[in-house]
């Protein structure tokens, strides 16, 4: 599937704000070493790709995810 | 105008904090008891709260309390969201520090409504696979009757 063909996560599925509790979505855009996934790959758009890291940052610093892992 | 200036002041903030797993289910509600009563000297209301559920955590986090450092490995996580006059929101923070059993917070704006879909996600997640499962077997049945009825045919002749 080519990038351009993929949509947004977030927008596909009406989410206006990302939580750092929720870990289950995440999950889903970390790789195994606990890296956030390029927007290339999740083919998240730039205003979202923006709000998730922050997100995800917020959540390693509450040790609700793991800063590196493995 | 008074009134209207005030409301403009005020922001949707939520607390999300880890009590130390040493202090016991029994003594959370007390600790959350704290934090709540903080925010009520403060005149904040309150919009929605999760209570403190035991969960392990992905790296120890060390705090010192009275001359003992103190390693947790998991830790009571709970949350508030509040609204609160912005100039009081640093005075908040400096409240929730001194309070010794709270081993990590964090202070974020956000609002009002429900932020957290990761539960729904789950269920259809679960839905979805229990869907494939059933189909699966309901074609694996068909291919299996076909069969069935293909041997009996060449049998018969």
């Amino acid at each position: 599937m080519s990038v351009n063909s993929k949509q947004c996560f977030f927008k596909q599925n009406q989410i206006n704000h990302i939580d750092y509790k929720d870990i289950e979505i995440l999950k889903r855009f970390i790789n195994p070493h606990g890296r956030i996934l390029s927007s290339k790959k999740t083919g998240v758009c730039a205003k979202n790709q923006r709000k998730l890291a922050n997100a995800i940052k917020l959540a390693r610093f509450m040790s609700l995810m793991p800063y590196v892992a493995r | 105008m008074t009134k209207e200036s005030s409301k403009d002041n005020t922001k949707v903030y939520e607390v999300g904090f880890h009590i130390a797993p040493f202090v016991g289910e029994e003594n959370i509600a007390h600790e959350v008891s704290h934090i709540k009563d903080v925010l009520d000297s403060m005149r904040a209301e309150v919009i929605s709260e999760d209570f403190p559920r035991l969960r392990a955590l992905a790296y120890p986090i060390a705090k010192i309390i009275k001359g003992d450092k103190k390693i947790s490995t998991e830790a009571y996580f709970g949350w508030v969201k509040f609204e609160l006059a912005t100039d009081k929101i640093e005075a908040f923070k400096k409240e929730i520090e001194k309070l010794d059993n709270v081993i990590r917070f964090l202070v974020i704006t956000t609002v009002k409504e429900n932020t957290l879909y990761g539960a729904k996600f789950v269920q259809d997640k679960e839905a979805k696979r229990v869907e494939k499962t059933e189909k699966k077997s309901e074609v694996k049945e068909e291919v299996n009757e076909a069969e069935l009825d293909k041997s009996i045919e060449n049998l018969v002749v």
